[in-house]
């Protein structure tokens, strides 16, 4: 039997569609969990969006959707990349939906304001972001984070330069003139006087920056060893194509928290060949879990996964254990077993530091390679050192957890 | 006295008793439909749309009866915000005492910004609101101290209203928050409504129509447009007020130009004539962003074209095109 839609039809069909979000959870059904990917979709973030998705729905797929005999569902909603808008679909994914775990802020501003909902929603955030403040300030007992602390990665790469290029001494530093930014160069400073560099000048540069001759022109003149990016993304790209027309040989390009592998496909070869870039994950992390989470992702999506797909991955199959290990799916049970398990992740072994809930995980240090090393269009860059040295506790501003 | 002049006298007392009759009706549909809206929705909405519908009724008073067509009122909306919710997040949780603050750091900027601006027409005007919008963003992005920059102001509590012989009330439950929304958002609609139909709101609608005959008339334009200004700029600290406590957070968003450019869509949508429209307009505005990101990733297109339709084929919006269904059923009854 052929329906013809008519116009009325049509307009109940909108109408329900619309009340779905909007009304009351009154008939959640009872054991199901709700899972949210609250991640941006549109907005300045938007590309890693997707990404973020795809490592999640793989997760739980992979785990048969099912834990403890209880189905796992997965909501995904769009945060904008705003953090207006974050807690918005946080505040409604939790009363409307169910939702009692949530991963997915791409923007270290969204996930902190979503994490002040996380608390008094008592839904636990496993988040991921460049700012120190989820496991300092503003830690809290709901949350969890994934990245690396910026100690962390600071330390595990410039210990890298430090070993490998002895003769290296002085760094300039051109860092991103927001908190990400200033995080980076403050974990600088403090590293660079442990390992016994001198640095040589510093640069901030705004958010979307177009033009980096102005502070290029500085970074040539002050004839460094190291010039040091304390910048992300897109700003990152467009500084080292123009460092590259300045034919400083001699200085060496070095990023803690600079490119993942998802954007150095966006550099020619020579400008990335011998690029030191510290990596939250690189696909060729050496541990069971990541290979059979790389042969996954690549039979189904034909790429390698990157940072924000190893992330949701990685954060998901975490969550998925620990309930496993509390034997129970209520989030205060789970928050307990995650303080106190270790487990195999893909990143190898890892555990949650119970004071500050910072993922205890190595860091690794990549360097490109050659076009005519490359084994395949994406082998961009062989690891070659890995860290795990924790922030040290008195620089911690993370004060007593909460009781649950 | 003729028949007819008497007759007419006589009516004058029946259409006052109608009108007012109609007005109290009125109020008491707004008062039930507040009273329904946390019933058929989750509260947090209920409450949000209630907030913007307070600062779109506001920004209304500037477009819809000042013709002043402003795009920066997201730095009324963002300061109110983040003074109220300094003093709950370090200890001062009076409520008279933080509305005060929200009220009067709002309006403050307000005349600032007016008293610099008022006297611009057209494209300069609007230009200027935008600019001073985006200088407002930059100072609290880069007072991080203070207003916690990039990552928003933090550690917002809800304020506690001290009552003489009754004792402490707290708005920690969503649904008192929701009550102390309500009764801020029909002050807000009493005041608004009423003062667009005061003399000076007249005023404000002749200059809308033709500035120079109303001040040919011997009215002081700029000064009247000036009020109008500050009272849009409180009101809106008001609201930002109530969505920090809301959500017990002020994000660097909210004082954005694209917030500034939401609220202008809410009165578009909703209809820049009437005091519903705003209301309307923000809740169907909410309302679709939510729809529309369900139904697909890049749902601001869809959005966008929304905005657009109504633009070119409801520019009265849709209390608008109610108000003409409703009109052309009367005339239709009236005839048969």
């Amino acid at each position: 039997m052929q329906m013809t839609p008519t116009r009325r039809a049509f307009l109940s069909y909108a109408a329900a569609l619309g009340a779905a979000p909007i009304l009351p959870a009154v008939a959640q059904k009872t054991g199901t969990v709700t899972m949210g990917v609250i991640t941006p979709t549109t907005g300045t973030f938007a590309y890693a969006g997707d990404l973020v998705a795809r490592g999640a729905a793989l997760a739980l797929e992979m785990h048969g959707s099912n834990v403890l005999g209880t189905n796992v569902r997965l909501l995904t909603r769009d945060d904008e990349g705003k953090p207006a808008s974050g807690v918005r679909r946080v505040q409604e994914a939790a009363t409307s939906d169910g939702m009692r775990y949530f991963i997915g802020a791409y923007s270290s501003a969204v996930g902190l304001a979503e994490s002040e909902v996380a608390q008094r929603e008592k839904l636990l955030q496993f988040a991921a972001g460049g700012s120190e403040d989820f496991t300092g300030t503003r830690c809290g007992r709901y949350t969890f984070q994934w990245s690396a602390h910026p100690y962390t990665a600071i330390r595990a790469t410039l210990e890298y330069v430090r070993k490998s290029f002895p003769q290296k001494k002085t760094i300039y530093t051109l860092t991103a003139d927001y908190v990400f930014g200033h995080a980076l160069l403050k974990y600088t400073r403090i590293v660079a006087a442990e390992l016994g560099f001198e640095l040589v000048g510093n640069d901030n540069h705004p958010f979307g920056e177009r033009q980096y001759t102005q502070y290029l022109t500085k970074v040539v003149a002050a004839k460094p060893d190291i010039l040091l990016l304390n910048t992300a993304g897109a700003d990152a790209v467009t500084a080292i194509r123009q460092f590259a027309n300045f034919g400083a040989d001699n200085i060496s390009v070095v990023g803690p928290w600079t490119l993942e592998v998802d954007q150095l496909a966006e550099l020619a070869p020579e400008m990335r060949t011998g690029l030191i870039l510290g990596q939250n994950y690189y696909p060729d992390v050496d541990t069971p879990a990541n290979k059979e989470f790389v042969a996954a992702y690549n039979k189904k999506f034909a790429a390698l996964p990157g940072y924000s797909s190893a992330y949701a991955y990685d954060a998901i199959r975490t969550l998925l254990l620990a309930m496993e290990n509390a034997n129970s799916v209520e989030v205060p049970a789970v928050i307990k077993a995650l303080e106190r398990m270790s487990w195999d992740g893909v990143l190898g072994r890892m555990s949650i530091d119970p004071n500050t809930h910072q993922l205890v995980r190595p860091y690794f240090v990549a360097r490109c390679k050659p076009a005519s090393a490359m084994r395949h269009t994406a082998d961009f860059a062989e690891i070659v050192a890995t860290g795990n040295a924790p922030q040290p506790s008195q620089l911690n501003e993370c004060k007593q957890m909460p009781e649950l | 006295m003729t028949e007819e002049s008497l007759a007419a006298s006589q009516a004058i007392p029946s259409v006052k008793a109608g009108r007012r009759t109609f007005a109290l009706l009125k109020a008491f549909a707004a008062i039930a439909a507040v009273c329904v809206l946390p019933l058929v929705m989750p509260i947090n909405i209920a409450t949000e749309i209630l907030i913007y519908g307070m600062f779109a009724m506001a920004t209304n008073l500037l477009i819809g009866t000042a013709g002043l067509f402003s795009f920066g009122q997201a730095a009324f909306f963002g300061v109110g915000g983040y003074a109220a919710g300094y003093f709950l997040a370090h200890g001062w949780t009076s409520l008279p005492l933080v509305l005060f603050m929200a009220f009067a750091s709002g309006g403050l900027l307000a005349a600032m910004i007016g008293g610099l601006i008022i006297r611009r027409l057209g494209i300069y005007f609007m230009m200027l609101t935008f600019a001073f919008n985006q200088l407002v963003y930059y100072v609290i992005y880069s007072w991080h101290s203070v207003t916690g920059g990039e990552d928003g102001l933090a550690g917002i509590r809800r304020p506690v209203l001290d009552l003489p012989l009754i004792g402490s009330f707290s708005f920690d439950d969503n649904r008192s928050l929701y009550g102390l929304v309500c009764v801020l958002f029909l002050l807000s609609i009493g005041v608004l409504a009423r003062l667009v139909q005061s003399p000076f709101g007249l005023v404000l609608a002749a200059a809308r129509q033709n500035s120079r005959r109303t001040i040919s008339l011997g009215y002081h334009v700029p000064a009247l447009q000036l009020a109008a200004y500050v009272i849009a700029g409180a009101v809106s600290g008001v609201a930002g007020a109530l969505f920090g406590m809301l959500y017990r957070i002020m994000p660097i968003d909210s004082v954005h130009w694209a917030a500034s450019a939401y609220v202008v869509f809410m009165v578009v949508i909703g209809g820049q004539r009437s005091m519903l429209g705003p209301v309307i307009g923000a809740a169907v505005f909410i309302w679709l962003q939510g729809l529309f990101s369900l139904a697909w990733t890049r749902w601001p297109l869809l959005l966008g074209l929304f905005v657009i339709i109504i633009m070119t084929y409801l520019p009265q919006g849709l209390v608008g095109l109610a108000s003409q269904r409703w009109m052309r059923a009367i005339k239709r009854g009236a005839r048969v």
